[in-house]
C-alpha cells in the first residue's frame, strides 16, 4: 500500500491547512494515526508469541530481519475485538518501531486542522487515555490515537 | 572537520597505539636493560610524540616527551644503564603523556593542573641527574662527550646528544628571546615553551640521522589501514546476517525447483555470502593480546607496590575475539589479576618458607574451545581457604552456619561471587576498591559468558572465564516447548539427557521441587513449560522429552523441554522495551527458515526456579542415601577356566592381569609356581578347589594376580572375557559350594561369583596375616550388609583374618542382634532397607549400652560429604568395601583405640 509522500503534504499545507492520517478499523471504530508516525503497513506477518509478556503484547514479528513487538491494539486501548486483527501498522520513526495489529486498513484521510478537535471525556467502549483528538466525519467519529501513549510501557 | 582537527585525531590515535606498546617495551627493558634495538624503538616513539606535540603547540606534553627522550638517549648511547629507578621515572612519564593524550582527546586542550608541572620539575631534575651520571660514566670511552661535559653553562639534557650538538648551540641562542617574552615563574614550563621551535629541527635532524627502517613502517601503516567506525561494522555485520538468512531461504526454494542453472547460481551466492560474513566478522576480531599486553605493566606495578615478586606468563595472546568483547573484559580481567597478586601470591619470604620459588607465577591464558574463548587467570599462590570463605560469609550474614555446613567446596567458592563479599583480611589500596567479584561476575554474564573458580589451598587458584567469540552471533541449542522453538546459548549448556523410562528413574520429587540425580549430584529440574506458563506436553509427546542440564555459574539446573531441535549459530537481536520485565529471555533470533525463536536467559531462569532451602537440604540427604544404591554397581571381571563355564570376581580385588606362556610353569616341592618379576609366585588352578571343568592345555595362560602385603598369588585361567559394570544380583542358593559366593546371569550366561579370599585361604591358610586374638577369644564382629554378595565376601575375608563374624541383612536386623549378643565392633553398610547404616549408627549412639562400640561404615565409594555425615551420626571409620587390607588395618586400629580407651 503506497503512502503519500511528504511533498504532497506540504503542497496541501500551502493551499489549505490540513493533516494526513492513516485510518484503520477495530471493532466499530475508525481510528487514525498521523501519517508521519506510520512507517509502513503490512498484511499478516507471522507472530511468534512471547510467553509471560504483558497481555496486550501479541508477540514478536520479523520485519526484514528486524524484530518488532506486535501490540494487540484492541487490548491495549480497552476494546473488545470481534474479528481477527491481521494487519500490521508499523509505527515509530524516532522510537523503536512497534507493530499495531488492526482488523482492517481504511483510507488515507486529509483532514483540515480546523476540524481536529479535543476528545470528549468519555467515548463508550474505549479507554480515552490513548485518544489524542477526534474529528467528526460526515458518517462517524474519527478517533485519532496518541502515539506517545502507545509507546509507553 | 578541519584539516588540523583531522591531523590531531590521527595523532591521538597513533599516540595511543604507541603508548600501549611503550608500556610493554619498558617492562621488557627492565629485563634487558642494554638492548639497543629496544631502546631505539622506545626513543623513536617518544621522539615522534615530542615532535607532533611541538607541531600542535602542546607544551607540557612536549616538555615531558623531551626530558624522557633525553634520558632515553643516554640509555640508548650506553652512557647509563637502565635501572629500576630510571624505568620508574620513564614509566611515570608515559603515564603523564597518556593522561595528557586522554585530555586532548576529550577537550582538545592540554589539562591545566599543577601536578603536571610538579612532575615536570621532578623529571627535569632526574634528567639532569642522569646526564651527570652519563658524564661520569662516559669518561674514558667517549672523549667528545667528555669535552662537552666540561661546558657547565649549557642545559644538561642536550649535552649528551652528540648528534645534535650543533642544534643545541642553535637552541641555546634562540632560547633567550623566547624566555623574555614569557615571564612565567615555573622553570620547567619556560623550558618547555622555549623548546617550541626545536622539534621541527629535531625532526629534520632525525630524518637525516636515523636509519630508513624508522620511517618505512609508518608509511606502510597509513597506506594500508583505514579507520572505520565500529558502528558501521556492526551494521555491516547485521546486514551480512540478514544476507545469510535470505540466502538460506533461497537455497531451500532452489532445491525444491530442481533447476540446475538456478542451483548453480544459488550455490555461488551461497559461497560468496559465507565468505562475506566471515570477512566482516573478521573485521571486528582482534587478538586478545590487545588486552593482555596491558598486564605486564599492571603486574609489575602491583608487584612493586605489594613487595611481591611475580612472573607473568601470557599464553595464547593471538586468540581472536570480537572487539566489543575485548573492551568489555578489560575491567573484569584487571580485577582478577589484581586479586591474584594481592590475595593469591604470597610474599617472597613466605613462599620460600613453604618451599615455593620466591617469585610467584601468574599465567594469563586464552584459547578457543567449542566456539567460545576461554580465558584463565592462574596463580601458584596460597589458594582460597574454603573454611575462611564460609566463616566470612557467615559473618557477613550471607549464609547461616547451618547452611555453611552443607555447602560443597564448589558452592563455598561460589560465595565469593555474592554481592557484599570480600575475602581480603585487610582492605588494601589494590583490591579493596569496592568492586567485588560479584561485579566481575555480573559483567562477564552480561557478555553471555560464565565464570568459574578452582582453588587448591596452598597450591594456587585458577579463575576461568568462558566468553562467547562475538556478542552478535552465538552458538545455541534450539529446543521446543509447546511447538515453539527456543534457543539456549551454548555457553550455559552442560549436557543433554534424553528422558527415557530408564533415566526418568533418576527424577525425584522432593517437597514441591523436582531433582535429577546426575552422577551423585542432585540437580534441581524444572519444566520449561512451567517457566513459560504454557501447556505442558501431552502424555504421548512426553516420551520425546529431554533434560537440558544448564549452568548459571552459581548453580546447575535441568530444564525439561519437549524436544531437542538442533544446534545452530544464531544472531542475537534485542527484544523491545515492552519485554524489559521479562528476565527469562535474553533476546530473539531469526532462524534459517525465517521463523523467530526466543533466546532463553539461563541466569534469569535459574532465579525463577524458586527452590525452597528445605527441599535442597532434603535432596542432599536423599542423595547421600541414593548414592549408595548406585554403589552396588561394581566392575566385574569375567573369565573362563574351561570355555563352557563363566566366572566373575570384582575387578577391584585383582592386583594385576598378566599373561604367561605355558613353559614358564614349574612344579617345585609339590607346588606349582612361576618366575614372576624376579620372584617365585604360587599358582592356583581353580579346578583343584572347586568342582569345575579343568583348565585346558594352552600355549599361553592368563594370570589374575592377587596381593596381600608382600605375598602374591595368581589364578591361572584360560581367557579373560570382559570387564563390565553391573549391579550384582546374586543367587546364593543354587551353588552352596565353599569358594563360591553365588551365581548370577551375566551376558546371558550363568556366571559363578568366586570368593577370592576363601579360595586363596584354601590354597594357603597362612597367606593372609591373622589378627592376634584378644586374650581368650577372637574379636566378635557384627556385619550389617543387605547385598548377599558383599555380605559373604566381607564376612569371609574378615573370618580369614581371624575375626568371628555374625551377619545381619539390614540395619533393623543388626539392631535386633545387638540386643541379644555382645560384639566388639559393628561394621555396617550405609544403604539398606528398613534401617540404613546412618540410622543404625544414630540409634546405637543414642543407647548408653553401646557408648563404646566402635562403628565402621563400608561403602563402595566414600566422598568427603558422606564421611562428614557419617561422622555426625557417630560412625568412627569409613572404608571402601573392596579395599580389604585397608578395612582390616582400620579395624585393627579401631580395636586398639577401644582397648586403650578401656585401659585408661
Amino acid at each position: 500500500m503506497g503512502l503519500p509522500t511528504p511533498e504532497k503534504q506540504e503542497k496541501s499545507i500551502v493551499t489549505e491547512k490540513t493533516r494526513l492520517f492513516i485510518t484503520f478499523w477495530l471493532a466499530d471504530f475508525l481510528f487514525a494515526l498521523p501519517v508521519e508516525e506510520v512507517v509502513e503497513i503490512n498484511r499478516s506477518l507471522d507472530i511468534t508469541p512471547v510467553p509471560q509478556a504483558p497481555p496486550y503484547v501479541s508477540g514478536i514479528i520479523n520485519l526484514r530481519g528486524q524484530i518488532l513487538t506486535a501490540i494487540d491494539l484492541a487490548k491495549r486501548i480497552g476494546l473488545k475485538r470481534e474479528r481477527e486483527a491481521h494487519h500490521n501498522v508499523i509505527v515509530g520513526r524516532e522510537e523503536e518501531p512497534l507493530s499495531l495489529l488492526v482488523e482492517q486498513i481504511g483510507d488515507v484521510l486529509e483532514i483540515p486542522v480546523s476540524q481536529i478537535e479535543e476528545p470528549p471525556e468519555v467515548i463508550e467502549g474505549l479507554d480515552t487515555d490513548f485518544v489524542k483528538n477526534v474529528s467528526k466525519l460526515p458518517d462517524r467519529l474519527l478517533v485519532i490515537l496518541d502515539p506517545e501513549k502507545l509507546f509507553k510501557v | 572537520m578541519s584539516f588540523e582537527e583531522d591531523v590531531l585525531k590521527d595523532f591521538i590515535t597513533e599516540a595511543k597505539e604507541n603508548l600501549e606498546r611503550l608500556d610493554e617495551e619498558f617492562v621488557e627493558l627492565e629485563q634487558r636493560p642494554e638492548d639497543k634495538e629496544l631502546l631505539s624503538s622506545i626513543f623513536r616513539t617518544i621522539h615522534t610524540i615530542k615532535g607532533t606535540a611541538g607541531f600542535f603547540g602542546f607544551k607540557t606534553l612536549e616538555a615531558i616527551a623531551h626530558f624522557a627522550e633525553d634520558i632515553l638517549s643516554k640509555l640508548r648511547d650506553g652512557l647509563v644503564v637502565a635501572d629500576e629507578e630510571t624505568i620508574d621515572m620513564l614509566l611515570k612519564s608515559v603515564d603523564y603523556i597518556k593522561a595528557i593524550i586522554a585530555a586532548l582527546e576529550e577537550t582538545g586542550k592540554e589539562p591545566i593542573d599543577d601536578t603536571y608541572l610538579e612532575f615536570l620539575v621532578d623529571l627535569r631534575n632526574f634528567a639532569d641527574k642522569v646526564a651527570r651520571r652519563a658524564e661520569g660514566g662516559a669518561e674514558a670511552p667517549k672523549p667528545p662527550q667528555e669535552a662537552k661535559a666540561e661546558e657547565p653553562a649549557k642545559p644538561s639534557p642536550e649535552e649528551a646528544k652528540t648528534e645534535e650538538e650543533a642544534k643545541t648551540e642553535e637552541e641555546a641562542k634562540t632560547e633567550e628571546p623566547v624566555k623574555s617574552e614569557e615571564p612565567e615563574p615555573e622553570e620547567p614550563k619556560k623550558e618547555a615553551e622555549a623548546k617550541v621551535p626545536a622539534p621541527k629541527k629535531e625532526l629534520e635532524k632525525k630524518e637525516k640521522t636515523t636509519p630508513k627502517l624508522d620511517k618505512t613502517p609508518h608509511v606502510q601503516l597509513t597506506e594500508t589501514h583505514v579507520r572505520v567506525d565500529v558502528r558501521l561494522l556492526d551494521q555491516l555485520m547485521n546486514l551480512a546476517g540478514e544476507l545469510v538468512l535470505s540466502r538460506n531461504r533461497l537455497v531451500q526454494i532452489a532445491s525444491k525447483l530442481n533447476d540446475s542453472e538456478l542451483q548453480n547460481a544459488t550455490q555461488n551466492l551461497s559461497l560468496v555470502t559465507t565468505e562475506l560474513q566471515e570477512k566482516i566478522m573478521k573485521t571486528r576480531m582482534q587478538p586478545i593480546g590487545n588486552v593482555f599486553n596491558k598486564f605486564p605493566r599492571i603486574v609489575r606495578d602491583l608487584a612493586r607496590s605489594t613487595g611481591k615478586k611475580v612472573t607473568l606468563r601470557i599464553e595464547g595472546a593471538d586468540t581472536e575475539l570480537d572487539r566489543s568483547i575485548i573492551d568489555a573484559i578489560k575491567d573484569p580481567l584487571t580485577h582478577l589479576v589484581r586479586n591474584s597478586i594481592d590475595h593469591g601470591i604470597e610474599d617472597p619470604d613466605i613462599r620460600v618458607q613453604v618451599g615455593k620459588p620466591p617469585a610467584g607465577t601468574l599465567i594469563l591464558r586464552a584459547y578457543h574451545e567449542g566456539g567460545q574463548v576461554v580465558i584463565e587467570i592462574e596463580d601458584d599462590g596460597r589458594g582460597i581457604d574454603v573454611e575462611k570463605v564460609k566463616k566470612k560469609a557467615i559473618e557477613k550474614g550471607l549464609i547461616t552456619p547451618a547452611e555453611a555446613e552443607k555447602l560443597s567446596d564448589r558452592e563455598a567458592l561460589a560465595l565469593i561471587f555474592r554481592p557484599g563479599f570480600s575475602t581480603a583480611e585487610k582492605v588494601t589500596n589494590i583490591s579493596g576498591r569496592g568492586v567485588g567479584m560479584d561485579v566481575v561476575k555480573t559483567n562477564v554474564e552480561k557478555l553471555g559468558g560464565s565464570i568459574d573458580i578452582q582453588s587448591v589451598l596452598g597450591a594456587g587458584t585458577t579463575v576461568r572465564l568462558k566468553i562467547p567469540l562475538t556478542l552478535a552471533i552465538i552458538p545455541a541449542l534450539v529446543v521446543t516447548c509447546n511447538s515453539q522453538r527456543y534457543a539456549i546459548p551454548q555457553v550455559s549448556l552442560r549436557e543433554l539427557v534424553g528422558l527415557s523410562e530408564e533415566t526418568r528413574k533418576n527424577i525425584h520429587q522432593i517437597g514441591s521441587s523436582e531433582f535429577f540425580r546426575l552422577r551423585g549430584e542432585m540437580v534441581p529440574i524444572i519444566r520449561l513449560s512451567k517457566i513459560l506458563g504454557v501447556e505442558p506436553s501431552s502424555q504421548e509427546n512426553a516420551k520425546e522429552e529431554s533434560l537440558v542440564i544448564l549452568t548459571s555459574g552459581a548453580m546447575d539446573f535441568g530444564l525439561v523441554v519437549d524436544e531437542i531441535w538442533d544446534s545452530e549459530e544464531i544472531v542475537v537481536k534485542p527484544l523491545g522495551k515492552h519485554f524489559k520485565d521479562l528476565s527469562i529471555f535474553a533476546g530473539a533470533t531469526i532462524m534459517g527458515d525465517g521463523k523467530m525463536a526466543l533466546i532463553l536467559d539461563v541466569v534469569g531462569i535459574s532465579r525463577k526456579i524458586g527452590l525452597k532451602t528445605e527441599d535442597v537440604d532434603r535432596a542432599k540427604e536423599a542423595m547421600a542415601t541414593e548414592a549408595f544404591a548406585e554403589d552396588e554397581q561394581q566392575f566385574i571381571l569375567l573369565f573362563n577356566v574351561a570355555s563352557e563355564e563363566q566366572f566373575a570376581i570384582p575387578l577391584a580385588l585383582v592386583a594385576r592381569l598378566d599373561k604367561i606362556s605355558a613353559d614358564k610353569l614349574e612344579f617345585v616341592g609339590g607346588k606349582e609356581i612361576i618366575q614372576y618379576r624376579g620372584r617365585s609366585m604360587p599358582i592356583i588352578r581353580l579346578e583343584n578347589f572347586l568342582p569345575i571343568q579343568p583348565l585346558p592345555e594352552q600355549d599361553e595362560y592368563h594370570l589374575l594376580v592377587f596381593a596381600e602385603g608382600e605375598n602374591e598369588v595368581a589364578f591361572l585361567v584360560s581367557r579373560i572375557v570382559d570387564s563390565i559394570q553391573t549391579k550384582i544380583d546374586l543367587d546364593e542358593k543354587l551353588y552352596q559350594i565353599e569358594g563360591v559366593l553365588g551365581s548370577a546371569i551375566i551376558k546371558d550366561r550363568t556366571t559363578l561369583f568366586l570368593d577370592v579370599y576363601k579360595i586363596i585361604e584354601m590354597h594357603d591358610p597362612y597367606f593372609f596375616v591373622k589378627v592376634i586374638p584378644q586374650e581368650d577369644r577372637p574379636y566378635r564382629i557384627l556385619l550389617a550388609e543387605d547385598s548377599p554378595f558383599f555380605r559373604q565376601m566381607i564376612a569371609n575375608y574378615l573370618a580369614s583374618s581371624g575375626y568371628e563374624v555374625e551377619t545381619a541383612v539390614d540395619g533393623q536386623d543388626a539392631w535386633e542382634k545387638l540386643q541379644k549378643d555382645s560384639y566388639d565392633v559393628l561394621i555396617t553398610d550405609i544403604e539398606m532397607p528398613r534401617m540404613t547404616g546412618i540410622e543404625l549408627a544414630k540409634q546405637v549412639r543414642s543407647d548408653e549400652r553401646f557408648a563404646d562400640l566402635p562403628i565402621m561404615a563400608l561403602t563402595s565409594l566414600a566422598s568427603d560429604e558422606d564421611k562428614r555425615r557419617g561422622l555426625e551420626a557417630g560412625i568412627d571409620e569409613y572404608q571402601v568395601k573392596l579395599e580389604r587390607s585397608q578395612v582390616l588395618e582400620a579395624l585393627a586400629n579401631l580395636l586398639k583405640r577401644k582397648a586403650e580407651a578401656q585401659a585408661a
